[in-house]
């Protein structure tokens, strides 16, 4: 089975393993599709900034001259018209960065498939139409730290090398959101689109960790995973709990009291997730990995924040 | 009030060994399963925060040792048949305590229950009363109860409600064992049983009105000489009133026969019918009267016997007393022969050998009057005689006149005979039966005055009586009746199968009176009619004991009478126990208790 890449080589698929398949392959070519018809005219890969320069090809709009200011950038013909001294602003044009964080700690190693399978699957097929749509993705495996990343790529023939990132990924150890944003974003970063897809199981919380982001003045779209079987689980009447990430172990008498509880606590849980980014402007969504990703997908494109 | 313990060591083993065996069970209990999820910090913050908020959780194993731990010593001290008793009660100790189950004890009182049921109430109340611990050997006259061991008030209890009462006329104060316990006797005191001393007598007599046939008998006719059988009817007024009675026959072909007499209390009548117009079989005798309380001697069931004559060969050299007397006898056939023309396969019923000694016995029965050649010194005078006293042979025969000259040689003697001695050491009158049934007179008629006694032809015609009289009992008392036929079938009044037995060629049965039963044999068939014809039990007012005790007692009947039995605590108990159960289970599936 060959697979062509933007760089049209052959991929000879026994390199790959079943995580990205030719079923998948096939799945990101429709979803590509899918996604151009869904914004017609906005996937050239150019996005306007906000931020506003003195040169540039489209023109935005006049300001006053402040005194010290390059007088090359006056426009001449409007002071001899209005004597006033104005600068010509432009747009300055930017491709987005698309920071795509994915949980490797070792919580996301649950379920069949796991979550973090499911993860990475979100995140090539992310990589895919953004590398497709000319924008900056950066895929960035974190657990109690930064743990791995690929820098900004762009183009079309990058796609294979997010795959094999994605690829080479592993879970392992605890989850810190707060550190690994930390350690990304010390580094000076554009603002941009950061992804989370994670379970969102961080012992020190969620709110901290969206409140730097916020701090750092990025747009975010979280996507919450889950097991079907971590909402109901099916326990004994009596079991001992033992954290796949901590080690420690929970003693727990079950009933069905303290079953609605853990689920009202668990969906309570998603819903602070929601109720916080709702408040930011940002985007959520929640999902079970019995959903076909393909759907997950869909679903995330049309809330409209991850493609521009 | 306290709780008394059959065997409070038992029940104390006992749920301490229930506990430990709970405390271990609990204790080794296996730990729970560990399963790894991906994180704990829900469940963490969960518990967090029921450890907070939920006294319940924390006593949900407390709860369930608890459940467990009532189950268990409830149902230790339920074995231990455990009752709740007041003070009064435990003044009732040991007891034995003998029923008196003889036929008047079924005379009906004023409040329509029998003397006996009094006296099964009079001993309930003993026993459901007295102490929890007490031990109690129940009795009865009758000896339905062969045990001497004693039991619980409940098994005592279990013990009385199997007595009934008996018919069968032998009844007399059990032999008791040697037991500190209080006596007592519950009685009507009509039956002659001799009570021990130190006994206390519990009267259940209550005076009633009861006429009852007392004697039915039947006459074949041949010792009064008359054509046709004759039955007779002894009634027994037992009343103290004088009562107007109706005597009653019925049978097969003739008209039912109904006669009414006036009796005085405690006197009898005896009245004769005839039984010429009845066909040969079963006859029913009953007496009624007005408010009879005991209907056990009312009726009495007789068979008349087949009218067909006796033939009696008599051979002799020639006897005019024997001839004439023989010749008297309307019911019997009778022929003389010479000594030589004796012929053993001759067919007839009887044999009468005068002064004759074939040498070939016939197999008939046979009178033979011996040969007298030995002179008495003295004239033998029989005025003394002893021995036979009772026999068939001698009944209604008065020998205190008779003189004898001459006696014969002692004649071969059995082990099993029945001999008249007079005042000489020489037998004059000798009845066995061995292969067939023999009388022999051990003097001649002619040299004694005895064919010109009135007696001589009763003697004849009880004689014959005797030799043609069935193997087959006329009556039956009630009990065990022997029938000297093999493995013959028995049917009762109501035509239902009567079980018997077969023992050595004899079938045996258990009468019940008053009934009448049909033996079959093969094609042969007869009947036993069972009386209850007894003085003792018509005179049901012959009570040595006073009336007063019935006063105010209430039987509560068979549906009142477990009124009297206390609840059982230990059901209770166990009831309660299952309800914990039941809880346990209900609370386990809730996930209430673990």
């Amino acid at each position: 089975m060959k697979f062509q890449n933007p760089k049209n080589e052959h991929l000879d698929m026994e390199r790959a393993n079943t995580l990205f398949d030719d079923e998948f392959l096939k799945k990101l070519e429709y979803l590509n599709l899918i996604s151009k018809q869904m914004v017609p005219g906005h996937l050239h890969g150019e996005h306007r900034s906000k931020k506003k320069t003195n040169s540039g090809i489209e023109f935005s709009d006049y300001r006053e001259y402040v005194s010290g200011e390059d007088t090359r950038n006056v426009d001449w013909r409007t002071f001899l018209r209005l004597d006033k001294l104005l600068l010509r602003t432009f747009e300055e044009e930017a491709d987005l960065p698309i920071y795509i964080f994915i949980d490797s700690s070792a919580s996301m190693d649950y379920g069949n498939p796991s979550k973090f399978d499911y993860a990475r699957k979100i995140a090539a097929a992310m990589c895919y139409v953004g590398l497709m749509n000319q924008d900056r993705v950066n895929l960035i495996g974190f657990n109690s730290g930064v743990d791995k990343q690929l820098s900004a790529r762009r183009g079309k023939n990058q796609v294979w090398n997010t795959f094999q990132f994605l690829e080479a990924m592993r879970t392992r150890g605890s989850t810190s959101m707060v550190r690994s944003f930390k350690g990304f974003f010390s580094s000076r970063r554009r603002r941009g689109l950061v992804v989370v897809i994670s379970d969102f199981l961080d012992p020190s919380g969620f709110e901290r960790a969206f409140d730097m982001l916020r701090h750092y003045r990025q747009d975010l779209f979280a996507v919450h995973l889950y097991e079907t079987e971590e909402r109901e689980p099916k326990l004994p009447d009596e079991v001992l709990l033992k954290d796949s990430e901590l080690g420690t172990i929970e003693r727990v008498k079950i009933t069905p009291s303290l079953m609605d509880s853990y689920r009202e606590l668990f969906d309570a849980h998603s819903k602070s997730i929601e109720v916080y980014c709702k408040k930011n402007g940002w985007g959520y969504i929640n999902t079970s990995t019995v959903t076909p990703f393909e759907d997950l997908v869909l679903q995330v494109f049309r809330q409209g924040r991850f493609l521009k | 009030m306290s709780l008394f313990m059959a065997n409070p060591a038992l029940v104390t083993g006992l749920a301490v060994a229930s506990l430990l065996i709970i405390a271990i069970l609990y204790w080794i209990k296996p730990p729970p399963p560990t399963v790894v999820v991906s994180s704990s910090i829900l469940w963490a913050r969960l518990m967090r925060e029921r450890k907070r908020s939920s006294l319940l959780d924390k006593l949900r194993r407390l709860l369930s040792i608890l459940i467990a731990c009532i189950i268990a010593v409830f149902i230790a001290t339920a074995s231990g048949g455990p009752e709740l008793i007041s003070s009064e009660e435990s003044e009732i100790k040991d007891a034995t305590i003998v029923m008196d189950n003889s036929g008047t004890m079924a005379t009906l009182t004023r409040g329509g229950f029998t003397r006996w049921e009094h006296a099964v109430e009079v001993a309930r109340e003993i026993l459901v009363g007295s102490h929890p611990s007490a031990e109690f050997l129940i009795l009865d006259t009758s000896g339905q109860i062969v045990s001497r061991v004693a039991n619980t008030k409940w098994k005592a209890l279990e013990e009385l409600e199997k007595l009934s009462i008996s018919f069968e006329g032998n009844v007399q104060y059990p032999v008791l064992t040697d037991r500190d316990a209080r006596l007592v006797f519950i009685s009507d005191g009509v039956s002659p049983i001799a009570v021990p001393t130190m006994t206390e007598t519990i009267s259940v007599f209550e005076p009633a009105e009861n006429v009852g046939i007392t004697s039915l008998t039947i006459s074949s006719g041949l010792s009064e000489f008359a054509s046709a059988p004759r039955g007779f009817v002894q009634v027994t007024n037992g009343s103290l009133n004088v009562k107007e009675v109706v005597v009653g026959v019925s049978g097969l072909g003739g008209k039912n026969i109904r006669e009414s007499l006036t009796l005085k209390p405690d006197s009898s009548v005896t009245s004769v019918i005839d039984l010429e117009e009845f066909q040969d079989g079963p006859l029913r005798v009953s007496v009624t009267s007005v408010r009879d309380a005991f209907p056990k001697d009312d009726l009495a069931y007789m068979v008349k016997p087949l009218s067909s004559k006796s033939k009696v060969t008599l051979v002799t050299s020639g006897n005019v007393y024997l001839e004439s007397a023989l010749e008297a006898m309307s019911n019997v056939e009778f022929s003389v022969i010479e000594t030589e023309s004796y012929d053993p396969m001759d067919l007839t019923d009887i044999y009468i050998f005068d002064r004759f000694k074939p040498e070939i016995p016939p197999s008939v029965p046979t009178l033979e009057f011996l040969i007298a050649e030995q002179f008495s010194q003295d004239i033998v005078s029989v005025g003394s005689y002893r021995s036979l006293g009772d026999h068939p042979v001698l009944r209604g025969v008065t020998l205190s006149d008779l003189r004898i000259e001459k006696v014969s040689s002692p004649p071969f003697i059995t082990g099993d005979s029945e001999i008249l001695w007079g005042d000489i050491e020489t037998p004059l009158l000798i009845a066995q039966v061995l292969d067939k049934k023999s009388v022999q007179v051990g003097f001649s008629l002619e040299g004694s005055n005895f064919p010109l006694q009135p007696a001589f032809p009763i003697f004849l015609a009880n004689t014959i009586d005797w030799m043609l009289e069935s193997d087959v009992p006329a009556f039956v008392k009630q009990g065990r009746v022997v029938i000297p036929t093999d493995n013959a079938s028995i049917l009762d009044l109501d035509g239902n199968s009567v079980e018997a037995n077969v023992l050595d060629g004899h079938t045996i049965f258990h009468a019940i009176a008053p009934n009448l039963y049909s033996i079959r044999q093969g094609s042969d068939r007869f009947w036993i009619p069972a009386n209850l014809t007894n003085y003792n039990y018509t005179l049901v007012n012959k009570s040595r004991l006073n009336s007063g005790a019935l006063s105010g007692m209430v039987i509560k009947g068979d549906d009142g009478s477990n009124e009297l039995i206390k609840p059982n605590l230990w059901s209770l108990l166990v009831s309660i126990s299952l309800l914990l159960v039941a809880l346990e289970w209900f609370t386990y599936h809730r996930r209430i208790t673990v």
